[in-house]
């Protein structure tokens, strides 16, 4: 029998379960390019084979620099490096080099870890999503220059969008347009993977909230600050309020469900979080606009990262006024039994 | 329900303390039931007996795996002969001291039997994790209060509630009789509101009786300072005792038995039946798995609750004073126990009924942070970051760990 150490009882899934349904949510996803997609999806899925390997390259080549070796791998660390791979490669441009993808994938993940700043010896996590600081740069280097892939509506969109509006949407006497209920599933054009299959977000998103391994607080507030900028602001500011359309397009719900709340870049107060995901909204309605300028949500959720390190810091400063606080009074409380400063009698006698 | 004896061994394997134990015995000896086999030093001159739950041979004395999971020096006993206490009443013999006779029949305090013991905070005498209980009342100022708990630690042990309900007689005669013992001036019963009206008063007694009603469903609630924070007037030298502290104190003052059993709620999925059983004390787990319609090949053993409790690393070690539950759970019922990188999620700070910082207080206790000692004594030892922990670090082993 093997010893094992008290609780025996969980009241969360551990980070390598997290892993597995993510990676089965991203699976899914990606089956559903391929066959809709076709051949034409090789060039894509290089892109992503690339970026898995370089993250998992990355996170090998870190431990070996740091000493550590790799006969102590766990099975979730390798499942971590390949979702952030993945998650990497989808909000990548389409067109984007896969040789230069896994060598900016391995770079930028060694560089973020060894300079994140609440490295300890217990967390190697980085401050900054590394998926999202790839994308950015991706973007900088190429600009305008991404190519992006047309793919044909399906041919059951139609008949979707009848049945829909037969029989739900006419209960609310509301017709939605074809172009609406095609969003769901494909754009007319994206140059990256996250903009595809919004249906199987929204359906990740309950799967993994419904496990508890999803901030499903940090995604709805996110979604709902910017959507209601886009209703508010969007018309003075972009002569577009089109909520629909702005959650649907551009990767909106993917960046919200699988990069915003990268471990170790969320605060880790409620309050904080809050504000960081109310902050990461506003920032990319400024930066994504109403949905047209694709790619922005990345530039946002980076600036929310910064913003981010700023919370922690404010955080671990209030955390410590409190327990000094506390300490004062337990202080007084001891002294006033006169016990010694551990609080006991010989407590500490062996 | 209802208490029900255990399967006799047909050989026990009985315990000895880590803590200065003086074994009496040699292979080869004969011994009977009740007969002193090892002395545990204490503190004080009161030295706490270790008796022979059953009459028969001394087969051997070696170490083996024992309910927490480690190792250490038992007496086996091959059971033979006649008792000399079961099924038979004996009155006391002797004219002796509540507190001689608590400490030659060997009473342990079992209050609080969690892995890793937490009640170091503002120095309370019954400080526990099976100290002898004449100790314990020798070290009580008179004139104070003892406070029964009549609910369980850990949420998934129902050991003391249980007894509270079936033997509740027993246990307020336990506590006349310690109260007499420490000259308490106020005995108090935490328990749940039904049992009040069965708890408010005591024959025979010159303490002032209270009972204090509290619901023991949330974790934690059945600690002592969860506790303490429930009674007024509390001083901080109570002595805290638990309802199988009780009985095995009317047994050895009214009926003159020495502690050789132990009260054991057995239950868990990888069994057929649960039940509340009295084993003999050096009883092996697998013998309370049999009377229970038997256990999963590949079942886990988790002794005393599945948040405060310990691992068994063998079906072979055995039942000591100390234990009150087994579980037997199913082993891909067990969550892996793989650590990760910390996630920073919050989690642990979260949960922590003392508002602490587990993640900041491993790194200090890693070495990688300074100046949190003063912090890392609040630390009740509760577990409950350990159990949100998505990263499944050993939080409460790294911070209690060296406080010990």
């Amino acid at each position: 029998m093997t010893m094992r150490l008290r609780p025996f009882v969980y009241a969360v899934p551990s980070v390598g379960r997290t892993a597995t349904v993510t990676l089965a949510c991203l699976t899914a996803m990606l089956t559903a390019f391929v066959i809709y997609v076709g051949a034409a999806s090789i060039a894509q899925l290089s892109l992503v084979i690339s970026c898995v390997l370089g993250s998992v390259i990355s996170v090998l080549l870190y431990n070996f620099l740091r000493g550590r070796p790799f006969v102590r791998f766990k099975r979730s660390v390798i499942l971590c490096a390949v979702v952030e791979g993945i998650i990497t490669a989808m909000i990548l441009p389409l067109s984007f080099p896969p040789l230069h993808a896994a060598v900016l994938v391995c770079v930028f993940t060694i560089a973020a870890k060894h300079l994140s700043v609440q490295e300890s010896a217990m967390s190697t996590r980085s401050a900054l999503n590394v998926s999202v600081l790839v994308a950015c740069t991706a973007q900088i280097v190429g600009g305008e220059s991404y190519s992006k892939v047309e793919v044909a509506a399906t041919r059951l969109i139609t008949p979707i969008t009848d049945a829909l509006n037969s029989g739900l949407f006419s209960l609310f006497s509301v017709t939605v347009p074809e172009e609406y209920i095609s969003l769901f599933w494909t754009p007319a054009a994206a140059s990256s993977l996250s903009c595809y299959f919004a249906i199987i977000v929204l359906l990740s998103s309950l799967v993994l909230n419904a496990l508890n391994m999803a901030e499903g607080m940090v995604q709805a507030i996110f979604c709902f600050v910017y959507l209601l900028l886009v209703r508010i602001a969007g018309p003075a500011l972009y002569g577009n309020a089109d909520v629909i359309s702005a959650a649907l397009s551009g990767g909106l719900l993917f960046y919200a469900v699988f990069v915003l709340s990268c471990p170790g870049t969320l605060p880790m107060s409620r309050t904080g979080r809050v504000i960081y995901a109310a902050s990461c909204g506003v920032l990319a309605f400024f930066i994504q606009k109403d949905g047209r300028q694709e790619g922005g949500i990345a530039y946002a959720i980076l600036c929310g990262n910064i913003i981010s390190i700023l919370i922690q810091y404010i955080e671990d400063l209030w955390h410590n006024f409190v327990v000094s606080k506390m300490n004062a009074s337990l202080t007084a409380q001891q002294n006033s039994h006169g016990l010694d400063s551990h609080g006991a009698e010989g407590v500490y006698d062996k | 329900m209802k208490v029900i004896d255990a399967f006799m061994p047909s050989i026990v394997s009985v315990p000895l303390s880590r803590h200065a134990c003086h074994c009496m015995v040699k292979k080869g000896d004969s011994v009977s039931e009740g007969q002193v086999i090892a002395t545990i030093g204490g503190k004080s001159t009161l030295r706490c007996a270790v008796h022979s739950p059953v009459p028969g041979k001394v087969i051997d004395i070696a170490k083996m795996p024992l309910s927490d999971g480690s190792r250490f020096f038992c007496v086996k006993i091959e059971t033979s002969g006649s008792f000399n206490y079961l099924g038979k009443h004996k009155a006391p013999q002797g004219e002796h001291s509540i507190i001689e006779t608590l400490s030659g029949m060997g009473v342990l305090n079992t209050f609080d039997t969690s892995a890793e013991a937490h009640w170091c905070m503002a120095g309370s005498a019954s400080h526990s994790l099976g100290r002898p209980l004449a100790e314990q009342c020798a070290a009580t100022h008179a004139g104070g209060s003892i406070v029964v708990c009549l609910g369980d630690e850990d949420p998934t042990v129902k050991t003391t509630s249980l007894l509270a309900h079936i033997m509740a007689q027993e246990v307020k005669q336990g506590a006349a009789i310690i109260a007499q013992a420490v000259q308490a001036k106020r005995i108090v019963f935490i328990g749940e509101a039904d049992i009040k009206d069965v708890y408010s008063n005591i024959d025979n007694t010159d303490a002032a009786v209270q009972f204090v009603a509290s619901e023991f469903v949330r974790y934690p609630s059945a600690f002592q300072n969860d506790l303490k924070h429930k009674i007024e007037g509390i001083t901080g030298e109570e002595l805290f005792v638990d309802a199988q502290t009780m009985l095995t104190a009317v047994d050895a003052v009214v009926s003159g038995t020495p502690s050789m059993t132990s009260y054991v709620y057995v239950n868990g999925e990888a069994v057929r039946a649960k039940g509340l059983l009295r084993v003999r004390v050096g009883t092996p787990i697998r013998f309370l798995a049999e009377q229970c319609g038997g256990m999963d090949s590949n079942a886990a053993i988790i002794i005393n609750g599945l948040m405060v409790g310990s691992s068994a690393t063998s079906v072979n070690a055995p039942i000591d004073k100390c234990v009150k539950c087994v579980t037997f759970v199913p082993s891909k019922q067990l969550r892996s126990q793989g650590e990760s990188e910390c996630t920073r999620c919050g989690n642990c700070r979260w949960v922590c009924p003392e508002r602490l910082s587990p993640d900041l207080l491993f790194q200090f206790v890693t070495g990688t942070s300074y100046g949190m000692e003063a912090e890392r004594n609040m630390c009740t030892g509760c577990g409950l970051c350990n159990s949100v922990c998505p990263a499944r670090l050993p939080l409460v082993q790294n911070i209690i760990g060296g406080v010990l």
